[in-house]
C-alpha cells in the first residue's frame, strides 16, 4: 500500500489507465495489492496480473519486475509467468528472469524456464546471462542456457570455449560443443585440457564432443587413446567413439585392442570404428558387418542400438543383412527399433515385398507401414497391401488400431491415396474420436486431389470443430480437392487468417503459406501476415514475407 | 502416448528415449516427422553411446554410495541432458523441412501426423499452483476419485517446477486415460461438442505429463 501511494502521480494514472481497460479486472486494486504486506493479497494480485494479456501485463511491468524478487515464492513465480508474457521485453526483464533460474524454489525456476522458452531472447543479449547460469545454475537450468547458446550459432563458440575453464559449466559447454559438431574445431585444445577434469561425466561428454567435432578433432588422437582403458565403461565407451568418428588410422591400435575386450558394447564399437577408419578395406567392411548383425541379437538394448546405428553408417551388403534387420524389427526398444527402421528404409524398393508382410503381424505392422511411409512413391507396389490393412481392423475405437490407422493412412498418402477404396474409407477416418487419425485421413484425401470429390461435404463439416492444426489441414485437404470453388476460398481465407496466431509455428507456417498459395483472393489476410514479420521463428517470419509478396502489397 | 514404467531408481533413463517424439515436440512446439514405430527415435551414434554411459554411471554411483548430493545432482544431468538431445532432434527435423518452403507436402505431413493437442491455457491449469479448472462435464461425481488424483498430481508437478520423476508423469498420464475411458462410457448422456470438448481437455491434460 506503501509503495503504492509514493509512486510517482503521473506513472501511476499512465499505469492505472492502461490496465483499467481489462473490463474484468481491478487494475488499481491488483497494483496496490501487489505491494502490499500480506503475502496473500501479492500472491492473488501476481496470479490475476499473470492471468491478463500481454499488452495490458506492459503496464504493470515495473512492479512485477520488483515482485521477482519477493520473499513470497508464489508472488516471485507468477511475476515470472505475467513477465513472460511480455512482447518483446526490455533485456533487463530477461535478465531478471534468467536470474531466477538458480532460484531455490523448484516452483519459481520452473516458472522462469516457462517465461524464457515462450519469450525466446535473443541470443546475442542472452548469450553471456547465460553463459553464467551455467556455472550457477542446476541442470535443469543449465539445459535451457544450453539451448540458448546454441541458438546463438557460430558466435558462441568461442563463449563455450571459454566456458570450458569453469569446472561448474565444463559438462554443459562440452554438450554444446558437440552439438556445433565440426564448427568447433576451434574449441579442440581446450576440450583436450577439459580431458584432466577427473570427473567420469565430463571426461565422457568432452570425448563425445570431440568425436562429433570429427577428422578435424584429429590432432587430439593421442590424448584419446588411454580413455579406451579408463576404469570406468562410460569413459570407455565415449574414447571409442570418438576414435571411430574421428577416423584417425593413429586410434586404430587401440580400438584393436578394445576389439579384445568382454564388453560387448565395446566390442561394438570397436569393429565400427575400424571400419570407419579403414573404409576401402573389405575384409574389414564383412567381419563388421557379421558382428554388428550379431549385436542385433544381443540381450543389453545399447548393443543392439549401437549394432543397428552401425549398419546405418557402414551400409554393407543389404543381402548380408536384411534377414537379420527385418527380424529386428519387432524389438521391444524403440531406440534399437528406430534405428532398424532407419536402417531399413536406407534400402528403399528392394525391401518393399519383404516390408509389405510385416504389415500382417500385428508386433511388425506399424514399424513395415512406417518404413513403407519413408520409402514414399517408391514403395508403390505395397499399395494393394496398404489398403488391406486399413480394412483389417474394423474398429478405430482402441487407440492401438487407431495409430496403426495413422501409419497406414500416411504410408498410403504419400504413395498414392487416389483409389475409390480408400477416400472411402478415409471418409468414415474422419469420424474418428482419435484426432492423429482424422488429420492424416484429411490429409491423404487432399493428396488424393480431385478423386477425393466425394468427400468435400465431411471436410466441410470437420471445419466446425476440432483442433486449429485439424482446421488447417482440412483447408488445404478442401483447396487441393476444388482449387476452383470460390465458397472454399471464401472460408479458408478467415480459417486460415485465425491460424496464424496459433502457438505452434508449423500451424502458423502452414497457414502462411496456404494463404500466399491463394494470392490476391487472400488479400484480407494481410495485415496478421505482416505482423508476422517479427515472429519467434525464422521459417514463419519467411513464409509470411513471400506470401505478403504472392498476395501482392 | 504411453510411457512405460521400469520400477528401477533411474528408470526414466532406459525410457526418456521412448518419449522423446512427443516431449520435444510439445516443448520446441514443433511437431516432429516421426511415426510411432519409432522413425523418429532413431539415435545416432554420440547419443548411444551417451545413454550407455549414463546408465552405467548410475549404476555404478548407486553401487558406490557416491554422496547423495552428487548422486541426485547426476541423475538430474542425466536427465536434462537426454531432454536437450530429444529436444534437439526434433527441432532439427522442423529445420531441415523448412528449408525449402516451396515443398509443403512433407510439412504438411508432419502436421497431419504428428501435431501435438494445443497446451493448456494458464486459466485451466494454472503453472504455478497447478491448480486444474475442470470443464463442467468432468466436474461431475462420476469422475470424482480419478479428478482428485489428477489434481494431486498437478499440484505436485507444479511444486517440482516441471521437473517430474517418469513415474509422477506415467501416473498423469494412466489417470487421464482412465478418465478419458470413464468418459467415454457416458459418451451418450452429452452433447457432442461437450464430450469432443471434454475428450480433448483430457488429451491435453495428459500431455502436459511430458511439458513444464
Amino acid at each position: 500500500m506503501k509503495r503504492f501511494v509514493k509512486l510517482p502521480a503521473m506513472l501511476l494514472i499512465a499505469t492505472v489507465a492502461s490496465l483499467a481497460s481489462a473490463a474484468d479486472r481491478n487494475a488499481e486494486a491488483l497494483l496496490r495489492s501487489l505491494a502490499s504486506g500480506d503475502a496473500k493479497a501479492r500472491t492473488e494480485a501476481a496470479k490475476a496480473i499473470s492471468q491478463l494479456d500481454g499488452e495490458k501485463i506492459g503496464a504493470a511491468t515495473k512492479d512485477l519486475t520488483k515482485a521477482l524478487g519477493d520473499s513470497e515464492p508464489f508472488v516471485r513465480a507468477y511475476a515470472a509467468i505475467a513477465l513472460g508474457k511480455l512482447d518483446k521485453p526490455d533485456p533487463k526483464i530477461i535478465a531478471a528472469l534468467a536470474k531466477l533460474l538458480t532460484d531455490p524454489e523448484a516452483r519459481v525456476r520452473g516458472a522462469a524456464v516457462r517465461s524464457l522458452r515462450r519469450l525466446k531472447p535473443d541470443g546475442e543479449v542472452m548469450l553471456p546471462i547465460m553463459i553464467q547460469v551455467l556455472e550457477q545454475a542446476d541442470p535443469q537450468g543449465a539445459s535451457l542456457a544450453i539451448e540458448t547458446i546454441a541458438e546463438s550459432g557460430d558466435k558462441a563458440i568461442a563463449a563455450l570455449t571459454k566456458a570450458l575453464k569453469n569446472e561448474r559449466a565444463r559438462y554443459w559447454a562440452c554438450l554444446a560443443l558437440g552439438e556445433a559438431g565440426p564448427k568447433a574445431k576451434s574449441a579442440v585444445p581446450a576440450l583436450v585440457e577439459a580431458l584432466s577434469d577427473d570427473r567420469p561425466d565430463v571426461q565422457a561428454q568432452t570425448l563425445i564432443a570431440l568425436g562429433k567435432i570429427g577428422r578435424d578433432a584429429s590432432a587430439a588422437v593421442t590424448d584419446i587413446v588411454p580413455f579406451v582403458k579408463a576404469k570406468q565403461p562410460a569413459v570407455q565407451y565415449a574414447a571409442a567413439f570418438a576414435l571411430g568418428a574421428i577416423a584417425s588410422p593413429d586410434g586404430a591400435g587401440a580400438l584393436k585392442d578394445a576389439g579384445k575386450s568382454n564388453d560387448a558394447l565395446l566390442k561394438t564399437l570397436s569393429v565400427w570404428g575400424l571400419a570407419k577408419i579403414s573404409p576401402d578395406n573389405q575384409v574389414l567392411a564383412k567381419q563388421a558387418a557379421v558382428q554388428l548383425v550379431a549385436g542385433l541379437g544381443s540381450e543389453d538394448g545399447h548393443v543392439r542400438a549401437a549394432a543397428a546405428r552401425g549398419l546405418v553408417d557402414l551400409k554393407p551388403n543389404p543381402e548380408l543383412i536384411r534377414p537379420a534387420l527385418i527380424s529386428a524389427l519387432s524389438d521391444a526398444d524403440p531406440q534399437v527399433r528406430g534405428n532398424i527402421v532407419e536402417a531399413i528404409s536406407s534400402q528403399g524398393a528392394q525391401v518393399v515385398p519383404h516390408v509389405a508382410q510385416g504389415l500382417k503381424n500385428p508386433s511388425l505392422r506399424d514399424a513395415s507401414a512406417a518404413i513403407l511411409a519413408r520409402i514414399g512413391p517408391a514403395a508403390k507396389a505395397a499399395l494393394p497391401q496398404l489398403i488391406a490393412a486399413l480394412g483389417d481392423t474394423a474398429s478405430t475405437e482402441q487407440s492401438d488400431a487407431g495409430e496403426f490407422h495413422a501409419e497406414v493412412l500416411m504410408a498410403i498418402a504419400l504413395i498414392g491415396p487416389q483409389d475409390p477404396a480408400v477416400v472411402k474409407k478415409c471418409m468414415t477416418l474422419l469420424k474418428s474420436d482419435n484426432e492423429r487419425v482424422q488429420r492424416t485421413a484429411t490429409y491423404a484425401l487432399g493428396k488424393a486431389g480431385a478423386a477425393a470429390k466425394p468427400a468435400v461435404g465431411a471436410l466441410h463439416d470437420q471445419l466446425a470443430g476440432g483442433d486449429e492444426s485439424l482446421r488447417v489441414v482440412t483447408l488445404w485437404a478442401l483447396l487441393q480437392i476444388t482449387p476452383e470453388d470460390q465458397q472454399v476460398v471464401k472460408t479458408a481465407v478467415p480459417g486460415l487468417t485465425k491460424a496464424l496466431a496459433d502457438e505452434r509455428p508449423l500451424v502458423r507456417l502452414e497457414a502462411a503459406l496456404a494463404l500466399g498459395k491463394l494470392g490476391p483472393k487472400a488479400a484480407a489476410a494481410k495485415s496478421e501476415l505482416e505482423s508476422l514479420g517479427d515472429d519467434s521463428d525464422e521459417a514463419v517470419r519467411r513464409a509470411a514475407a513471400e506470401a505478403l509478396e504472392q498476395i501482392g502489397r | 502416448m504411453k510411457f512405460t514404467v521400469l520400477r528401477h531408481p533411474f528408470s526414466w533413463l532406459f525410457v526418456l528415449v521412448a518419449c522423446a517424439a512427443p516431449v520435444a515436440a510439445q516443448w520446441w512446439g514443433y511437431p516432429s516427422y516421426a511415426s510411432t514405430a519409432g522413425e523418429g527415435y532413431a539415435m545416432g551414434m554420440a547419443a548411444v553411446v551417451y545413454s550407455a554411459g549414463a546408465a552405467n554411471l548410475m549404476n555404478s554411483a548407486a553401487a558406490i554410495n557416491v554422496e547423495q548430493a552428487r548422486s541426485a545432482y547426476l541423475d538430474n544431468q542425466i536427465k536434462f541432458t537426454e531432454t536437450y538431445y530429444a529436444k534437439k532432434r526434433m527441432h532439427q527435423s522442423y529445420v531441415d523441412s523448412t528449408r525449402n518452403l516451396g515443398q509443403s507436402s512433407q510439412r504438411l505431413a508432419m502436421l497431419a501426423k504428428t501435431a501435438p493437442p494445443a497446451p493448456l491455457s494458464d486459466a485451466e491449469l494454472d503453472p504455478v499452483s497447478g491448480q486444474i479448472v475442470w470443464p463442467s462435464v468432468l466436474r461431475g461425481d462420476d469422475y470424482g476419485t480419478l479428478r482428485s488424483k489428477l489434481d494431486e498430481l498437478f499440484v505436485e508437478r507444479a511444486e517440482a517446477g516441471g521437473n517430474i520423476s517418469l513415474q509422477q508423469a506415467d501416473e498423469i498420464v494412466d489417470s487421464s486415460d482412465a478418465l478419458a475411458a470413464e468418459l467415454k462410457k457416458r459418451l451418450k448422456q452429452y452433447p457432442s461438442g461437450d464430450y469432443m470438448r471434454a475428450k480433448r481437455f483430457v488429451e491435453r491434460l495428459s500431455h502436459e505429463a511430458v511439458s513444464l
